[in-house]
């Protein structure tokens, strides 16, 4: 069942339909040479990357872009930045439904490095156990054909 | 051009109505030229201002497209504004409503007509998040909420600051949170906390002119009259003085 409410879906875009959404990325600091880029993947794993603008404004620094997506369709999303053409910071990949806007403060995403595994342990061999099934009820069949005879004769 | 201005709360009680007709009132002193819309199947505002006055024509007949705008207005000589009264068939327009495209815009379609008429257009939600709310979100700039500082309020701010993200995010629509308005306050410690973690906790101003709770505010209820003209110097008269003059600010 789906968990969007209604109450905020545009009812003049039906599912699917081309929506601009306006993605804008808060808090981001970036170094000489850094790039922002907001890269996006839809269910049939499509991965486009667009360019992000910075906008200062008086009170806030803000990286907008401009995207073309199908309205309330999944998509799953992230920020990177880039410098010399490597990827140097990420955030995480999110999942949405595509509306008017994704609005988001820049969070790194620190991936911990993995640890070896340790080997899995193979399961220990369980002694065997007899199954006894039982009948739910005992078979009444001979009983109801003895009554029948009895009533019969 | 006007600005739409929304009082809202889904949590009732909060003194929304109170507080959208004085602070209507007190603009309306100052020169401006205020529309009211009252858009609380209760109809509170309607009969604060015009008692138990009926009308033929009301915000339901323009939601269903029945009539423009214009021809629900009522001026209000007490107050000095202009009034779009409400009746209790609305609390049934959100099934009308429903399957209408483009629902969650009429009230902003049928307000561009009479928005160049006015300063600020002034909108008494009702106490719920339903299509009736959002209707007034979607035609409104600005939102301010109205709360008695209590724990349970705090917690509908929650609500509303949701609510406001899923219409910018679904419907496209950015809306500024102008402020919450103390109502109903008392000077006592566990009021002074609430208030404390309200301004700590979340990103959003509080005015500083608190509206005391005073019985003097429901005698004006019932005279139908702003407290600007029942009661000026009492201290929640004066203190709506105050907020209309913070807010336009």
């Amino acid at each position: 069942m789906s968990r969007i409410n209604p109450l905020f879906l545009d009812s003049t875009k039906p599912i699917g339909d081309k929506v601009v959404t306006n993605v804008e990325l808060y808090e981001l600091v970036m170094r000489d040479g850094d790039m922002v880029y907001f890269e996006i993947s839809d269910h049939f794993g499509f991965v486009q990357r667009f360019a992000m603008q910075k906008i200062e404004t008086k009170k806030s620094v803000r990286h907008t872009a401009e995207v073309w997506l199908k309205y309330q369709h999944k998509i799953q999303y992230r920020f990177i930045i880039v410098n010399e053409g490597a990827e140097v910071l990420t955030s995480a990949t999110r999942e949405a439904c595509a509306g008017h806007i994704i609005s988001e403060k820049w969070e790194a995403c620190f991936k911990e490095p993995s640890k070896p595994k340790k080997p899995k342990r193979e399961p220990r061999p369980q002694p065997e156990v007899k199954k006894v099934t039982k009948p739910i009820a005992k078979p009444q069949f001979f009983d109801q054909l003895k009554g029948l005879i009895e009533d019969l004769l | 051009m006007s600005k739409v201005v929304s009082f809202i709360n889904q949590k009732g009680g909060v003194a929304k109505t109170t507080t959208a007709i004085n602070v209507a009132a007190q603009w309306a002193a100052k020169g401006k030229k205020v529309l009211l819309i009252d858009l609380d199947p209760q109809s509170s505002a309607t009969r604060a201002i015009f008692g138990d006055m009926d009308f033929e024509d009301t915000i339901y007949d323009v939601l269903t497209s029945e009539i423009a705008a214009e021809q629900a207005i009522v001026p209000s000589e007490v107050f000095g504004i202009d009034v779009i009264p409400s009746e209790i068939m609305l609390s049934g327009i959100e099934i009308i409503l429903a399957s209408k495209f483009g629902r969650e815009s009429i009230l902003r379609r049928a307000l561009a007509e009479v928005k160049n008429q006015y300063d600020i257009i002034v909108i008494d939600c009702s106490p719920s998040l339903g299509l009736l709310t959002v209707n007034a979100l979607m035609a409104s700039q600005d939102i301010v909420i109205p709360i008695c500082p209590e724990y349970f309020s705090l917690k509908g701010i929650d609500l509303i600051l949701d609510t406001l993200k899923h219409i910018h995010q679904g419907l496209g629509h950015k809306i500024e949170v102008r402020g919450i308005i103390i109502s109903k306050y008392r000077n006592r410690r566990i009021i002074e906390q609430v208030i404390a973690d309200l301004r700590a906790n979340y990103p959003i101003p509080v005015f500083s002119n608190y509206v005391p709770d005073s019985i003097v505010v429901e005698e004006a209820h019932h005279r139908h009259m702003p407290m600007l003209q029942y009661s000026p110097k009492n201290p929640a008269g004066m203190a709506f003085a105050n907020l209309a003059t913070e807010m336009w600010n």
